[in-house]
């Protein structure tokens, strides 16, 4: 070891901050015996960075060289900045020594393109399987896959990681070409879609053969940079919610445009879009675990989730006639729709309802937001019903944060 | 909740050893005796003014009886309530043998599982205190920072909040079962160590009164200091600067803990 390596990871790490996945959840690898390490369904954030988001895993480049130029990136060829490469046995050390001093979950590990995609593919490969197989590493490791990387590659790396991501990189195709002229959705569709096949065909045949080796159990993700581009968030959302749907996609991050670049194919910001992006989070969130599908959040008259409030809040004031929802009686699906009431307090109020009456006093232990939920309740000691209109309840709320759903940056586990 | 009186049980102060065995023999101990205990203490506990001119009844533990109480916690309330209990005892929480108690008193009325009903104040407690204590686990397995001595062993001073070392080492014993290593609680002054065979439990005599708990430059292993730098490098360069938020850094990292964190050195 030596400043060599401390320069490298300076650089490399650097460049790969702005990759937003940080989970480490949703795979489960036991420790086997003799090995290194194991990941757990939950994750760990070991770490927070001063903005607030989790450090979980070692998150770098292999190498920030890059034949290509996408404009909403620091390591585009075009930019003049100092670049670096770490060889395979330097990644697989670091991660190794870190995971041992308990700094981490495992490994994220991207790229910048050398060469050609499976040139710097099969280095990603040779890095985690070399963890796997000289090192009985067992902890976390995510490879980004290479666009135009060649499916026998994707296969191998499946065989190694625990997740992989493919990256829109951004929410249209049209605008994919303006940004980044050398990619194109293909080129993340069809390792996208080789994958998919291949988690559904290994987990038919663990079925049957429980020795079937381990293919990438905590399958896919992929990002897009928000704000870089002018797609509605109706449009983000209806394409998230069709790559949870066709492709099975485990988590699509959000991650709001920083300006790393004056180039003019990208809007002058003067900040990034944090509300923004934290409001499609929370979108996101609704989605994958309150029941919600993307057009209850936003339609074609509202095609822009509302900066002021959060959409669950958007969505009670729009539908004021599904409201209020009599919590004694109510469907577990209609109680998590009320703003204020997060899964965990929804779940607590169903179980604790089969053996006592609700009302006001019990809600605020189960730690309900009443002050949200009240505008939307009907339960004993509730006296605010009826004299509401969305309105007044807009400006009563205005200011205040919603708790029950976090968006996945800030939150501890995914 | 309060326990329902009747004229024919005592109330009593009752003291014990201060075990978990112990707890479930006092609890043994009221139904047999038909005592209400109003305040259950560990034996030498400095005693409540409200107590100094009564005297306490001393419960011994006894293995048996405290096998009883736990087959009858699992037989009506399951595996899930018997381990929540034992975490509430751990908590550290001044009424933690109170609480256990009640809620036993509670679960043998019934006899069945009673975590869903929040409405009582003695369930809604434990229901918290379970909460409290995951978290402070859940920080034990994030915040442990493990330094690699001369020797080879990697070895992490700690100081949770509450004891929970008994129930966060599982983790490190499955995760970290090809080293060496020792989780060392300098405020209770004992420590775990694993060496491949059952963990063991482990006093030092060492001196932990530094800012930091970064060990002298003499114990470590060559390389040690290097990983430290490159660490903390790393979580330097982890930042956006466009993103800054402080105080949603310190909800996640209280500054309690900055210490123990290599990156916070
Ligand atoms: S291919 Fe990747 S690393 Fe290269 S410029 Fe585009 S986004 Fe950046």
């Amino acid at each position: 070891m030596n400043e060599r390596v401390q320069e490298k990871l300076k650089i490399l790490a650097d460049a790969a901050k702005y990759d937003v996945s940080c989970a480490s959840s949703g795979s489960d690898r036991k420790n086997k015996a003799g090995g290194m390490g194991n990941s757990t369904s939950m994750g760990i954030c070991h770490s927070y960075t001063e903005d607030g988001r989790c450090v979980s895993l070692l998150k770098v480049l292999l190498t920030n060289y890059c034949i290509y130029d996408c404009a909403y990136c620091v390591s585009r060829k075009s930019n003049d900045i100092k670049r670096a490469a770490f060889t395979v046995e330097e990644v697989v050390d670091l991660t190794m020594s870190f995971y041992k001093r308990n700094y981490i979950e495992g490994l994220f590990l991207s790229s910048g393109i050398f060469k050609n995609a499976d040139y710097t593919m099969e280095r990603l490969v040779r890095i985690a399987k070399d963890l796997r197989t000289l090192h009985n590493f067992n902890g976390y490791i995510h490879l980004k896959l290479i666009p135009g990387a060649s499916d026998e590659l994707v296969q191998q790396a499946g065989l190694y990681a625990d997740r992989l991501s493919a990256n829109l990189e951004l929410p249209s195709e049209a605008s994919l070409k303006i940004i980044a002229p050398e990619k194109s959705y293909d080129q993340v569709y069809l390792p996208m879609n080789y994958l998919k096949e291949a988690i559904v065909e290994y987990r038919r045949e663990k079925k049957q053969n429980r020795h079937t080796p381990i293919f990438a159990p905590a399958g896919q993700s992929t990002q897009m940079v928000i704000g870089a581009s002018p797609e509605t968030d109706l449009h983000i959302l209806k394409l998230s919610s069709e790559l949870y749907q066709n492709q099975n996609l485990k988590r699509v991050y959000y991650s709001g445009y920083i300006p790393v670049s004056n180039d003019t194919r990208l809007p002058t910001l003067v900040a990034p879009p944090l509300v923004r992006e934290n409001r499609l989070y929370q979108a996101d969130w609704l989605i994958r675990f309150y029941g919600f599908k993307y057009n209850e959040i936003v339609d074609d008259r509202n095609p822009h989730l509302d900066e002021q409030y959060d959409p669950k809040l958007v969505y009670a004031l729009r539908n004021m006639h599904l409201f209020p929802v009599t919590l004694q009686t109510a469907p577990y699906e209609m109680i998590l729709r009320v703003p204020g009431i997060g899964v965990k307090s929804a779940q607590k109020i169903v179980a604790a309802r089969r053996y006592h009456s609700l009302h006001l006093d019990l809600l605020k232990k189960l730690r309900v937001a009443v002050n949200r939920a009240k505008y939307f309740i009907n339960v004993p000691g509730n006296h605010l019903l009826k004299q509401y209109y969305p309105e007044m309840i807009r400006k009563e709320l205005a200011g205040e944060n919603p708790t029950d759903h976090q968006p996945q940056q800030l939150m501890l586990f995914a | 909740m309060v326990v329902q009186k009747t004229t024919a049980v005592d109330e009593v102060q009752l003291v014990y050893d201060g075990t978990y065995e112990g707890l479930l023999t006092v609890v043994f101990e009221c139904y047999r005796l038909k005592l209400t205990p109003i305040e259950i203490q560990v034996q030498g506990a400095p005693a409540k003014d409200l107590f100094a001119n009564r005297q306490p009844l001393t419960i011994t533990t006894d293995k048996t009886s405290a096998e009883r109480v736990a087959a009858g916690i699992t037989k009506y309330g399951g595996r899930q309530t018997a381990s929540e209990l034992y975490q509430v005892f751990l908590s550290e929480n001044g009424q933690r043998e109170m609480i256990v108690y009640q809620y036993l008193r509670l679960l043998f009325e019934k006899q069945k599982a009673i975590n869903a009903h929040y409405h009582i104040d003695v369930v809604l407690q434990v229901s918290q205190l379970v909460k409290q204590m995951g978290r402070e686990i859940h920080r034990m397995h994030a915040f442990v920072r493990f330094q690699e001595l001369a020797d080879g062993l990697y070895f992490a001073p700690i100081e949770p909040d509450i004891d929970v070392l008994p129930l966060a080492h599982q983790h490190f014993v499955k995760r970290y079962a090809a080293m060496r290593w020792c989780i060392y609680d300098i405020k209770r002054n004992y420590g775990l160590l694993y060496e491949g065979g059952p963990v063991q439990t482990v006093v030092l005599d060492m001196d932990f009164s530094g800012n930091t708990m970064q060990l002298p430059a003499e114990v470590l292993s060559a390389n040690e200091l290097a990983y430290q730098q490159l660490w903390k490098d790393y979580f330097k360069s982890t930042n956006i600067t466009e993103r800054k938020n402080l105080k949603l850094h310190l909800r996640h990292v209280p500054s309690r803990y900055w210490k123990y964190l290599t990156e916070k050195w």
